[in-house]
């Protein structure tokens, strides 16, 4: 009886001491963004919350509730919260309504919190913004309140604007979670202007496409768009302004597909489907590959279904799948995919591919349906192989669950040669000098082979780069102190020099040249530099016959034969 | 006796690096093998963080992310391993199931270019061409200083010189391809803003496992592109790229 009784007064404390408390993070928001509403329930476990009152100007969208239990100093403490995004439409201070949830048989309720919205110009006095019809409106229609998990369902979206001043339409994104179109960029149409609330709205879109709820519960449709248009309510020229639009939010209640009668070979497909399948070729030998290729379409998505299986692949080896969805489809409801695989015929009694196996969940009659497709006629030809020592590839296991998606391979017992970073090899200096040093060879060996060539094919060439060079060098030697005292060796590196370029200029033997051919020459020399030939070749001549050191100062015997030079040049 | 301290210290870092079992490396390993990918890719990740790379450290960290459903992550590694070891099928295949993954069964394909010479990275290309490049030329400036050798293998040489500077810009181009920093991959599922502040609106979500290529940053903010042409700016808190 005590037992019962501590029993007792322990449950009537636990529900007295249950709570639900609400906060909102942030309490001010900016028109256009969100604040958090969180609901926690502290002194039991509240299984759903509800709205005691319908919030004016504010979206509330459900997010995520938890569950947990702690156990602190021996006492179990249970808890719950819920999260929903709370979106405004305009600016002002708005009530987010008291919610109420039900804890064993108490009904407990939270306090209402207070937003704050602001305008663009951080204002959050509605004033004539609540009272008269916006320059942009954004809604959202859907037929249907209640689909199951992975049916397609249409949506229409109307954005309506004054004056639109955007030359890319915005798409309408979609706010909550575990939804996805059926198209990327959903086709939209424009239509006629339309009156409404009487403001002429000029920009009329209309978006069709589908959509596909992906967990099963209930939720709020909304969406949002970011348009820039043209506001005439404060000015009649009008001023432009950037408008974050929401729509008003859609409940859906996502149904769970139902467990039984669930075919073994349904992968998840939901909406109403065909099946063809084509054999390629139709006549083969053992161990020639065939193309088994398998359309499917209808209503529904097909993103994520795999390539039909049939009961099983005996006589046959498959290769594994390939599979393209075919994008071309306008319909935003409907899909088609094709898939093809490659099976290696192994019994020559084959005489048909095996029938392939569909299923899918038909949301109208509310039930699973099995598509078949006929066997496929095969004449097979040739003897059966010997086993390969290696063995085959192996199939894919026949038994079980078929499936086309290659398992996540595991990862790697070594690491490998961990090293830092290197730069690419392209990049470093050894590397870019080994083909740079062998290009060096390349232009060196090809520039001294043209220049070996050009010589040899230019004689008069070699002459003058004979001469020019003895020239350089006779002239160095004369002007040292040990040459000029020398008056044998100094007249005759003179002479050399003088036969060797009146040589070259009168195209003869340089050897064959005496004084008095040198000065017979048919040079085009001036006074000067015939006097200072003259005087030159006087000197050797003085040298050579009197055999003693010339009168003649050694720079002026050069400054001749620079004239004579210059004027040989 | 500083000396002496240095060399302990050195044996006992050199001793520590040894040890197969208390490398990060096969710590990670041995979280993966429990099922805690979230302490694998951490252990992974502390390697990458003190600069070491190879192909199985980028795979592995990319795995551990695939199988903790981070699938940014997943794709982002995957695609540096497969950089370094374009060959790997386990890189391949874990790859391909990642981009099934986000792009349901139909992600898009890859670009010629990458087909007909992503089965060599930029390293082998190089190593490829440069040989065949010095041989050639090392061949032309023998004929040049040797004439008499001029006729010998005479049909040879166009071939080896055609071969080898083909090869050289294959090898420069896959260069300028591979070490290309302008890509990235989304890490979590983001709003995509018109500019590059937290207050600009946004345009549109991508989600986790998104690949996109880089058009320019202004600070913490990338302006991105995905495969479908839409532009818009991220923050680099959920873009994994080369450039981060």
């Amino acid at each position: 009886m005590t037992r019962f009784l501590l029993s007792f007064l322990a449950v009537t404390a636990s529900a007295t001491a249950a709570t639900l408390t609400a906060t909102l993070k942030p309490t001010t928001v900016n028109l256009g963004n969100s604040a958090t509403l969180t609901l926690v329930c502290e002194g039991g476990i509240a299984t759903t919350v509800e709205q005691t009152a319908a919030a004016r100007n504010l979206a509330l969208s459900f997010v995520d509730s938890q569950k947990s239990v702690d156990i602190v100093g021996g006492t179990r403490r249970e808890s719950s919260s819920f999260t929903y995004q709370v979106t405004p439409r305009v600016a002002g201070r708005f009530a987010v309504p008291a919610f109420k949830a039900m804890v064993g048989n108490r009904e407990i309720r939270s306090e209402p919190v207070i937003l704050t919205v602001l305008d663009a110009n951080g204002n959050n006095t509605p004033k004539n913004i609540a009272q008269t019809p916006p320059p942009a409106l954004l809604r959202v229609k859907t037929t249907t309140t209640q689909v199951y998990a992975g049916e397609v369902f249409p949506v229409s979206m109307e954005l309506l604007a004054q004056g639109l001043r955007q030359s890319h339409l915005p798409v309408p994104q979609l706010v909550t979670d575990s939804i996805r179109f059926t198209r990327i960029r959903p086709d939209y149409r424009q239509a006629s202007p339309r009156s409404l609330n009487g403001v002429l709205y000029q920009n009329v879109f209309l978006f069709e496409t589908g959509a596909v709820a992906m967990k099963p519960g209930k939720l709020n449709l909304i969406f949002e768009l970011d348009v820039t248009v043209m506001d005439y309510r404060q000015d009649v020229f009008g001023r432009q302004r950037n408008l974050h639009l929401t729509s008003d939010p859609v409940p859906i209640e996502v149904l769970p597909l139902p467990a039984n009668g669930q075919p073994e070979h349904f992968t998840g497909a939901v909406g109403q489907f065909q099946m063809s399948a084509t054999l390629k070729p139709q006549r083969a030998q053992i161990g020639d590959p065939l193309e088994l290729q398998v359309n499917l379409s209808g209503k529904g998505t097909l993103d994520n279904t795999p390539m039909p299986e049939p009961a099983s692949w005996d006589g046959f080896k498959p290769h594994s799948a390939t599979s393209e969805t075919d994008n071309t489809e306008v319909r935003p409801l409907f899909s088609r995919k094709q898939f093809k695989r490659m099976i290696i015929p192994t019994d020559p009694k084959l005489t048909h591919a095996p029938a392939l196996l569909f299923s899918y969940f038909d949301p109208d009659n509310e039930q699973y349906v099995t598509l078949t497709t006929p066997p496929s006629p095969v004449e097979i030809t040739g003897s059966a192989p010997p086993p390969s020592p290696r063995g085959d590839p192996p199939g894919p296991d026949t038994r079980g669950p078929a499936n086309d998606s290659p398992a996540i391979q595991t990862i790697r017992r070594s690491p490998g040669e961990l090293a830092q970073a290197q730069p690419p090899l392209i990049t470093r200096p050894w590397f870019i000098a080994i083909p740079g040093l062998s290009l060096l060879a390349f232009l060196v060996a090809f520039g001294w082979r043209r220049q070996v060539e050009y010589y040899e094919s230019h004689p008069e060439a070699v002459r003058a780069h004979h001469v020019r060079r003895l020239t350089r060098n006779t002239l160095r030697q004369l002007q040292t102190p040990e040459s000029q005292a020398d008056a044998a060796r100094f007249s005759e590196g003179i002479q050399l020099i003088l036969r060797e370029q009146i040589g070259q200029a009168t195209s003869q033997p340089a050897a064959g040249l005496t004084a008095q051919s040198m000065l017979d020459a048919p040079l085009q020399l001036s006074n000067e530099a015939r006097v200072a030939l003259e005087r030159l070749l006087e000197l050797d001549e003085a040298t050579r016959f009197s055999g003693t050191t010339p009168t003649a100062n050694p720079d002026t015997a050069l400054n001749d034969l620079n004239c004579v030079l210059r004027a040989l040049k | 006796m500083k000396t002496l301290a240095f060399i302990a210290l050195s044996l006992c870092l050199w001793a520590d690096a040894k040890d197969p079992v208390e490398s990060p490396f096969n710590q990670g390993n041995a979280a993966f093998e429990s099922g805690r990918f979230e302490e694998a890719r951490a252990q992974y990740q502390s390697l990458l963080d003190r600069g070491q790379v190879s192909p199985s450290l980028h795979y592995n960290l990319a795995t551990a992310a695939l199988h903790n459903g981070n699938l940014g992550h997943a794709i982002y590694h995957l695609r540096v391993a497969r950089t370094l070891k374009p060959r790997a099928m386990d890189i391949k295949q874990n790859l391909k199931i990642a981009r099934d993954e986000v792009h349901h069964g139909t992600p898009p394909k890859a670009g010629t270019w990458e087909r007909l010479t992503g089965f060599l990275n930029a390293d082998e290309w190089a190593m490829l061409a440069a040989p065949l490049l010095t041989g050639w030329l090392l061949w032309l400036a023998a004929i040049y200083g040797w004439p008499e050798w001029r006729d010998s293998a005479a049909v040879w040489r166009p071939i080896l010189g055609t071969l080898s500077v083909a090869l050289t810009l294959v090898a420069l181009l896959a260069w300028n391809k591979q070490s290309a920093n302008d890509w990235g991959v989304i890490t979590e599922e983001t709003l995509v803003r018109f500019g590059p502040v937290e207050q600009s609106p946004d345009q549109f979500k991508w989600f986790d496992g998104t690949e996109v290529w880089i058009d320019r940053r202004h600070h913490d903010w990338f302006l991105a592109r995905d495969v479908s042409g839409r532009q818009g700016w991220v923050h680099a808190n959920v873009l994994l790229t080369p450039q981060s």
